[in-house]
Protein backbone atom coordinates (compact mmCIF):
# COMPACT_ATOMS: atom_id res chain seq x y z
CA UNK A 1 0.00 0.00 0.00
CA UNK A 2 1.18 3.50 -0.71
CA UNK A 3 2.47 5.59 2.18
CA UNK A 4 0.32 8.51 1.10
CA UNK A 5 -2.78 6.34 1.33
CA UNK A 6 -1.89 5.16 4.83
CA UNK A 7 -1.32 8.73 5.84
CA UNK A 8 -4.77 9.82 4.65
CA UNK A 9 -6.49 6.99 6.45
CA UNK A 10 -4.63 7.79 9.63
CA UNK A 11 -5.51 11.46 9.40
CA UNK A 12 -9.07 10.52 8.65
CA UNK A 13 -9.22 8.41 11.75
CA UNK A 14 -7.72 11.18 13.89
CA UNK A 15 -10.13 13.75 12.50
CA UNK A 16 -13.07 11.43 13.04
CA UNK A 17 -11.90 10.81 16.58
CA UNK A 18 -11.70 14.52 17.23
CA UNK A 19 -15.14 15.18 15.82
CA UNK A 20 -17.26 12.17 16.71
CA UNK A 21 -16.04 10.94 20.08
CA UNK A 22 -16.21 14.08 22.21
CA UNK A 23 -18.96 12.79 24.45
CA UNK A 24 -18.18 9.08 24.46
CA UNK A 25 -20.77 8.43 21.73
CA UNK A 26 -19.14 5.30 20.44
CA UNK A 27 -16.25 2.96 20.76
CA UNK A 28 -15.56 2.16 17.13
CA UNK A 29 -15.00 4.24 13.99
CA UNK A 30 -14.83 3.13 10.38
CA UNK A 31 -12.83 5.23 7.97
CA UNK A 32 -12.92 4.54 4.24
CA UNK A 33 -11.13 6.45 1.50
CA UNK A 34 -13.74 8.32 -0.55
CA UNK A 35 -12.58 6.68 -3.78
CA UNK A 36 -13.41 3.28 -2.29
CA UNK A 37 -17.03 4.16 -1.65
CA UNK A 38 -19.30 2.85 -4.37
CA UNK A 39 -22.42 4.96 -4.86
CA UNK A 40 -25.30 5.31 -7.26
CA UNK A 41 -24.40 7.81 -10.00
CA UNK A 42 -26.33 11.03 -9.46
CA UNK A 43 -28.00 11.00 -12.89
CA UNK A 44 -29.31 7.47 -12.30
CA UNK A 45 -30.48 7.99 -8.76
CA UNK A 46 -34.17 8.55 -9.47
CA UNK A 47 -34.50 5.51 -11.73
CA UNK A 48 -32.54 3.50 -9.19
CA UNK A 49 -34.86 4.23 -6.29
CA UNK A 50 -38.28 4.86 -7.84
CA UNK A 51 -39.39 1.21 -8.05
CA UNK A 52 -40.14 1.56 -4.33
CA UNK A 53 -42.47 4.53 -4.84
CA UNK A 54 -45.63 2.62 -5.73
CA UNK A 55 -45.15 -0.23 -3.27
CA UNK A 56 -47.02 1.34 -0.40
CA UNK A 57 -48.02 -2.13 0.81
CA UNK A 58 -44.52 -2.47 2.26
CA UNK A 59 -45.49 0.02 4.97
CA UNK A 60 -47.38 -0.99 8.09
CA UNK A 61 -49.86 1.88 7.70
CA UNK A 62 -51.19 0.27 4.51
CA UNK A 63 -53.15 -2.18 6.69
CA UNK A 64 -56.18 -1.14 8.75
CA UNK A 65 -55.85 -2.89 12.08
CA UNK A 66 -58.20 -1.80 14.89
CA UNK A 67 -56.48 -0.12 17.84
CA UNK A 68 -58.38 -2.32 20.25
CA UNK A 69 -56.24 -5.40 19.46
CA UNK A 70 -53.10 -3.68 20.74
CA UNK A 71 -49.90 -2.59 19.08
CA UNK A 72 -48.85 -4.61 16.06
CA UNK B 1 -8.20 -13.41 34.17
CA UNK B 2 -6.16 -11.59 31.54
CA UNK B 3 -6.74 -8.00 30.50
CA UNK B 4 -8.65 -9.00 27.35
CA UNK B 5 -11.17 -11.03 29.27
CA UNK B 6 -11.48 -8.24 31.78
CA UNK B 7 -12.16 -5.72 29.03
CA UNK B 8 -14.81 -8.05 27.55
CA UNK B 9 -16.51 -8.49 30.92
CA UNK B 10 -16.53 -4.76 31.47
CA UNK B 11 -18.21 -4.13 28.13
CA UNK B 12 -20.89 -6.69 28.95
CA UNK B 13 -21.30 -5.26 32.43
CA UNK B 14 -21.79 -1.73 31.09
CA UNK B 15 -24.18 -2.97 28.39
CA UNK B 16 -21.93 -1.69 25.62
CA UNK B 17 -21.63 -3.61 22.37
CA UNK B 18 -19.00 -6.19 21.50
CA UNK B 19 -17.62 -5.45 18.00
CA UNK B 20 -16.01 -7.90 15.55
CA UNK B 21 -12.47 -6.71 16.30
CA UNK B 22 -12.89 -7.16 20.08
CA UNK B 23 -11.52 -10.12 21.97
CA UNK B 24 -14.32 -12.47 22.99
CA UNK B 25 -14.43 -15.86 24.73
CA UNK B 26 -14.45 -18.75 22.24
CA UNK B 27 -17.73 -19.98 23.73
CA UNK B 28 -19.33 -16.58 23.20
CA UNK B 29 -18.27 -16.65 19.57
CA UNK B 30 -19.51 -20.23 19.12
CA UNK B 31 -22.82 -19.50 20.75
CA UNK B 32 -23.38 -16.51 18.50
CA UNK B 33 -22.36 -18.34 15.34
CA UNK B 34 -24.85 -21.06 16.17
CA UNK B 35 -27.64 -18.68 17.09
CA UNK B 36 -27.17 -16.20 14.24
CA UNK B 37 -26.68 -18.82 11.52
CA UNK B 38 -29.79 -20.67 12.69
CA UNK B 39 -31.66 -17.39 12.73
CA UNK B 40 -30.49 -16.75 9.15
CA UNK B 41 -31.48 -20.25 8.01
CA UNK B 42 -34.92 -19.76 9.58
CA UNK B 43 -35.52 -16.59 7.58
CA UNK B 44 -34.55 -18.36 4.36
CA UNK B 45 -36.35 -21.68 4.94
CA UNK B 46 -39.35 -19.70 6.18
CA UNK B 47 -39.88 -18.44 2.64
CA UNK B 48 -41.00 -21.92 1.54
CA UNK B 49 -44.30 -22.40 3.41
CA UNK B 50 -45.38 -18.93 2.26
CA UNK B 51 -44.09 -19.43 -1.27
CA UNK B 52 -46.46 -22.37 -1.44
CA UNK B 53 -49.37 -19.90 -1.77
CA UNK B 54 -47.84 -17.31 -4.09
CA UNK B 55 -49.39 -18.72 -7.23
CA UNK B 56 -52.70 -19.35 -5.50
CA UNK B 57 -53.10 -16.04 -3.70
CA UNK B 58 -56.79 -15.05 -4.02
CA UNK B 59 -56.17 -11.60 -5.57
CA UNK B 60 -53.46 -9.57 -7.26
CA UNK B 61 -53.25 -7.40 -4.16
CA UNK B 62 -52.79 -10.44 -1.92
CA UNK B 63 -50.11 -11.76 -4.25
CA UNK B 64 -48.17 -8.45 -4.27
CA UNK B 65 -48.25 -8.26 -0.49
CA UNK B 66 -47.18 -11.87 -0.01
CA UNK B 67 -44.38 -11.52 -2.54
CA UNK B 68 -43.07 -8.38 -0.81
CA UNK B 69 -43.21 -10.14 2.55
CA UNK B 70 -41.32 -13.19 1.32
CA UNK B 71 -38.74 -10.91 -0.31
CA UNK B 72 -38.18 -9.23 3.06
CA UNK B 73 -37.53 -12.61 4.69
CA UNK B 74 -34.87 -13.37 2.09
CA UNK B 75 -33.32 -10.00 2.92
CA UNK B 76 -33.36 -10.81 6.64
CA UNK B 77 -31.46 -13.99 5.87
CA UNK B 78 -28.82 -11.96 4.01
CA UNK B 79 -28.37 -9.46 6.87
CA UNK B 80 -27.97 -12.31 9.33
CA UNK B 81 -25.50 -14.31 7.21
CA UNK B 82 -23.42 -11.13 7.04
CA UNK B 83 -23.56 -10.81 10.83
CA UNK B 84 -22.39 -14.41 11.24
CA UNK B 85 -19.56 -13.80 8.75
CA UNK B 86 -18.15 -11.09 11.04
CA UNK B 87 -17.64 -13.87 13.60
CA UNK B 88 -15.38 -15.82 11.28
CA UNK B 89 -17.59 -18.38 9.54
CA UNK B 90 -18.09 -18.33 5.77
CA UNK B 91 -21.44 -18.42 4.08
CA UNK B 92 -20.47 -21.61 2.31
CA UNK B 93 -19.78 -23.32 5.63
CA UNK B 94 -23.13 -22.19 6.95
CA UNK B 95 -24.98 -23.55 3.93
CA UNK B 96 -23.10 -26.84 4.28
CA UNK B 97 -24.08 -27.08 7.93
CA UNK B 98 -27.69 -26.49 6.97
CA UNK B 99 -27.54 -29.20 4.32
CA UNK B 100 -25.87 -31.80 6.57
CA UNK B 101 -28.33 -31.05 9.36
CA UNK B 102 -25.65 -29.78 11.73
CA UNK B 103 -27.31 -26.36 11.79
CA UNK B 104 -31.02 -26.24 12.54
CA UNK B 105 -33.67 -23.70 11.69
CA UNK B 106 -36.88 -22.82 13.45
CA UNK B 107 -39.08 -25.92 13.65
CA UNK B 108 -42.22 -23.97 12.84
CA UNK B 109 -41.30 -24.02 9.15
CA UNK B 110 -41.57 -27.79 9.07
CA UNK B 111 -45.34 -27.49 9.25
CA UNK B 112 -47.34 -27.27 6.02
CA UNK B 113 -49.52 -24.32 4.97
CA UNK B 114 -52.75 -26.09 4.04
CA UNK B 115 -55.29 -23.35 3.43
CA UNK B 116 -55.17 -19.62 2.63
CA UNK B 117 -55.89 -18.71 6.26
CA UNK B 118 -52.59 -20.39 7.12
CA UNK B 119 -50.83 -17.50 5.40
CA UNK B 120 -52.73 -15.17 7.70
CA UNK B 121 -51.83 -17.28 10.74
CA UNK B 122 -48.17 -17.38 9.75
CA UNK B 123 -47.90 -13.59 9.47
CA UNK B 124 -49.93 -13.00 12.62
CA UNK B 125 -48.57 -15.74 14.91
CA UNK B 126 -45.24 -16.90 13.48
CA UNK B 127 -43.98 -13.42 12.58
CA UNK B 128 -45.62 -12.17 15.77
CA UNK B 129 -43.63 -14.62 17.89
CA UNK B 130 -40.46 -13.87 15.91
CA UNK B 131 -40.99 -10.12 16.42
CA UNK B 132 -41.38 -10.56 20.19
CA UNK B 133 -38.03 -12.34 20.20
CA UNK B 134 -36.36 -9.93 17.80
CA UNK B 135 -37.50 -6.79 19.62
CA UNK B 136 -35.74 -8.16 22.68
CA UNK B 137 -32.64 -9.07 20.62
CA UNK B 138 -32.24 -5.43 19.55
CA UNK B 139 -30.48 -5.07 22.91
CA UNK B 140 -28.20 -8.08 22.41
CA UNK B 141 -24.54 -7.57 23.33
CA UNK B 142 -23.04 -8.30 19.90
CA UNK B 143 -23.04 -5.03 17.92
CA UNK B 144 -23.66 -6.26 14.37
CA UNK B 145 -26.46 -8.59 15.52
CA UNK B 146 -28.08 -5.82 17.52
CA UNK B 147 -28.01 -3.35 14.63
CA UNK B 148 -29.34 -6.02 12.26
CA UNK B 149 -32.26 -6.60 14.63
CA UNK B 150 -33.14 -2.90 14.68
CA UNK B 151 -33.49 -2.90 10.91
CA UNK B 152 -35.32 -6.23 10.79
CA UNK B 153 -37.84 -5.12 13.42
CA UNK B 154 -38.68 -2.03 11.35
CA UNK B 155 -39.41 -4.25 8.36
CA UNK B 156 -41.34 -6.84 10.37
CA UNK B 157 -44.10 -4.48 11.39
CA UNK B 158 -45.92 -4.89 8.09
CA UNK B 159 -45.55 -8.68 8.16
CA UNK B 160 -47.71 -9.19 11.20
CA UNK B 161 -50.28 -6.64 10.12
CA UNK B 162 -50.75 -8.19 6.68
CA UNK B 163 -51.22 -11.57 8.40
CA UNK B 164 -53.80 -10.21 10.79
CA UNK B 165 -55.60 -8.51 7.89
CA UNK B 166 -55.97 -11.91 6.20
CA UNK B 167 -57.26 -13.36 9.47
CA UNK B 168 -59.87 -10.57 9.72
CA UNK B 169 -61.01 -11.16 6.14
CA UNK B 170 -61.36 -14.88 6.78
CA UNK B 171 -62.87 -14.66 10.28
CA UNK B 172 -65.44 -12.03 9.20
CA UNK B 173 -66.15 -13.80 5.88
CA UNK B 174 -68.41 -16.76 5.11
CA UNK B 175 -68.88 -19.54 7.70
CA UNK B 176 -66.52 -21.72 5.65
CA UNK B 177 -63.85 -19.01 5.68
CA UNK B 178 -64.26 -18.56 9.42
CA UNK B 179 -63.82 -22.30 9.84
CA UNK B 180 -60.59 -22.16 7.84
CA UNK B 181 -59.35 -19.33 10.08
CA UNK B 182 -60.13 -21.38 13.20
CA UNK B 183 -58.44 -24.43 11.68
CA UNK B 184 -55.30 -22.43 10.94
CA UNK B 185 -55.24 -21.03 14.48
CA UNK B 186 -55.71 -24.53 15.91
CA UNK B 187 -52.73 -25.91 14.02
CA UNK B 188 -50.35 -22.97 14.51
CA UNK B 189 -51.05 -21.95 18.12
CA UNK B 190 -48.91 -24.48 19.99
CA UNK B 191 -46.07 -24.67 17.44
CA UNK B 192 -45.88 -20.84 17.53
CA UNK B 193 -45.60 -20.87 21.32
CA UNK B 194 -42.90 -23.54 21.18
CA UNK B 195 -40.89 -21.27 18.84
CA UNK B 196 -39.63 -19.55 21.99
CA UNK B 197 -37.75 -22.72 22.88
CA UNK B 198 -37.66 -25.00 25.94
CA UNK B 199 -38.72 -23.78 29.39
CA UNK B 200 -36.07 -21.83 31.27
CA UNK B 201 -35.50 -24.63 33.74
CA UNK B 202 -34.62 -27.01 30.86
CA UNK B 203 -32.45 -24.63 28.91
CA UNK B 204 -28.76 -24.70 29.82
CA UNK B 205 -27.63 -22.75 26.74
CA UNK B 206 -30.06 -20.03 27.53
CA UNK B 207 -28.76 -19.12 30.99
CA UNK B 208 -25.17 -18.70 29.75
CA UNK B 209 -26.48 -16.60 26.87
CA UNK B 210 -28.27 -14.39 29.38
CA UNK B 211 -25.10 -13.92 31.44
CA UNK B 212 -23.39 -12.70 28.29
CA UNK B 213 -26.46 -10.60 27.45
CA UNK B 214 -26.75 -12.30 24.08
CA UNK B 215 -30.30 -12.97 25.26
CA UNK B 216 -31.95 -10.28 27.31
CA UNK B 217 -35.21 -11.98 28.25
CA UNK B 218 -35.71 -15.69 28.86
CA UNK B 219 -37.72 -18.08 26.68
CA UNK B 220 -40.57 -18.24 29.19
CA UNK B 221 -40.70 -14.47 29.68
CA UNK B 222 -40.91 -13.84 25.96
CA UNK B 223 -43.48 -16.58 25.45
CA UNK B 224 -45.69 -15.19 28.21
CA UNK B 225 -45.42 -11.70 26.75
CA UNK B 226 -46.58 -13.04 23.39
CA UNK B 227 -49.51 -15.00 24.85
CA UNK B 228 -50.72 -12.05 26.92
CA UNK B 229 -50.57 -9.80 23.89
CA UNK B 230 -52.25 -12.21 21.46
CA UNK B 231 -55.34 -13.34 23.37
CA UNK B 232 -57.28 -10.13 22.75
CA UNK B 233 -56.44 -10.46 19.06
CA UNK B 234 -58.02 -13.93 19.03
CA UNK B 235 -61.08 -12.54 20.81
CA UNK B 236 -61.48 -9.67 18.35
CA UNK B 237 -61.57 -12.19 15.50
CA UNK B 238 -64.32 -14.11 17.30
CA UNK B 239 -62.17 -17.23 17.24
CA UNK B 240 -61.43 -19.63 20.09
CA UNK B 241 -58.00 -20.26 21.56
CA UNK B 242 -57.31 -23.96 21.00
CA UNK B 243 -55.95 -24.25 24.54
CA UNK B 244 -58.90 -24.73 26.95
CA UNK B 245 -56.61 -23.76 29.85
CA UNK B 246 -55.69 -20.43 28.37
CA UNK B 247 -57.45 -18.30 31.00
CA UNK B 248 -56.63 -15.06 32.74
CA UNK B 249 -54.93 -15.72 36.06
CA UNK B 250 -55.73 -12.97 38.57
CA UNK B 251 -52.87 -14.00 40.84
CA UNK B 252 -50.04 -14.02 38.31
CA UNK B 253 -51.45 -11.23 36.17
CA UNK B 254 -50.91 -13.41 33.08
CA UNK B 255 -52.75 -15.90 30.94
CA UNK B 256 -52.19 -19.57 31.85
CA UNK B 257 -51.44 -22.26 29.29
CA UNK B 258 -51.53 -26.05 29.16
CA UNK B 259 -48.27 -28.02 29.27
CA UNK B 260 -46.70 -28.19 25.82
CA UNK B 261 -46.08 -31.35 23.87
CA UNK B 262 -42.29 -31.21 23.96
CA UNK B 263 -42.02 -34.72 22.50
CA UNK B 264 -43.58 -33.39 19.33
CA UNK B 265 -41.29 -30.36 19.41
CA UNK B 266 -38.10 -32.43 19.69
CA UNK B 267 -39.36 -34.90 17.17
CA UNK B 268 -39.72 -32.08 14.64
CA UNK B 269 -36.37 -30.51 15.62
CA UNK B 270 -34.74 -33.88 15.02
CA UNK B 271 -35.98 -34.06 11.48
CA UNK B 272 -39.28 -35.95 11.71
CA UNK B 273 -41.80 -33.15 11.24
CA UNK B 274 -44.30 -33.19 8.38
CA UNK B 275 -42.11 -31.14 6.00
CA UNK B 276 -38.48 -31.40 7.20
CA UNK B 277 -37.34 -33.48 4.26
CA UNK B 278 -39.20 -31.39 1.71
CA UNK B 279 -37.78 -28.10 3.06
CA UNK B 280 -34.19 -29.31 3.01
CA UNK B 281 -34.50 -31.04 -0.36
CA UNK B 282 -35.94 -27.87 -1.85
CA UNK B 283 -33.12 -25.73 -0.46
CA UNK B 284 -30.46 -28.16 -1.73
CA UNK B 285 -32.05 -28.31 -5.15
CA UNK B 286 -32.29 -24.52 -5.46
CA UNK B 287 -28.71 -24.15 -4.25
CA UNK B 288 -27.39 -26.69 -6.75
CA UNK B 289 -29.54 -25.51 -9.64
CA UNK B 290 -28.22 -21.99 -9.14
CA UNK B 291 -24.59 -22.97 -9.04
CA UNK B 292 -24.04 -21.63 -12.56
CA UNK B 293 -25.31 -18.21 -11.50
CA UNK B 294 -22.74 -17.98 -8.71
CA UNK B 295 -20.01 -19.14 -11.07
CA UNK B 296 -21.01 -16.68 -13.76
CA UNK B 297 -21.13 -13.82 -11.25
CA UNK B 298 -17.66 -14.71 -9.95
CA UNK B 299 -16.25 -14.94 -13.49
CA UNK B 300 -17.82 -11.61 -14.43
CA UNK B 301 -16.45 -9.92 -11.30
CA UNK B 302 -12.99 -11.25 -12.04
CA UNK B 303 -13.15 -9.96 -15.61
CA UNK B 304 -14.56 -6.50 -14.88
CA UNK B 305 -12.41 -5.86 -11.82
CA UNK B 306 -9.32 -6.80 -13.81
CA UNK B 307 -10.34 -4.15 -16.36
CA UNK B 308 -10.67 -1.44 -13.70
CA UNK B 309 -7.22 -2.20 -12.30
FE1 LIG C 1 -37.94 -12.04 9.09
FE1 LIG D 1 -41.25 -11.53 8.92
Amino acid sequence: MRAAFLDTIKNGLQNARDLYTRRGEGRELWVVEASNIVTVPLDEASAFFDPADDKIYRHPTFYDIPDSVGHM
Amino acid sequence: MDKFEQAFNELIEKELKIEPRDWMPEKYREHLIRQVSQHAHSEVIGMQPEGNWLLRAPSLRAKQVLLAKIQDEGGHGLYLYSVAETLGISRQEMIEQLHTGKAKYSSIFNYPTLNWADIGAVGWLVDGAAITNQVSLQKTSYGPYSRGMVRICKEESFHQRQGYEIMMQMAFGTPEQKEMAQDALNRFWFPALMMFGPHDKDSAHSSQAMKWKIKIESNDQLRQKFIDHTIKQIEYLGLTCPDPNCKWNEETGHYDHSPFNWDEFWNVVNGNGPCNQERLDHHKKAHNDNKWVREAAAAYALKTEAQVA
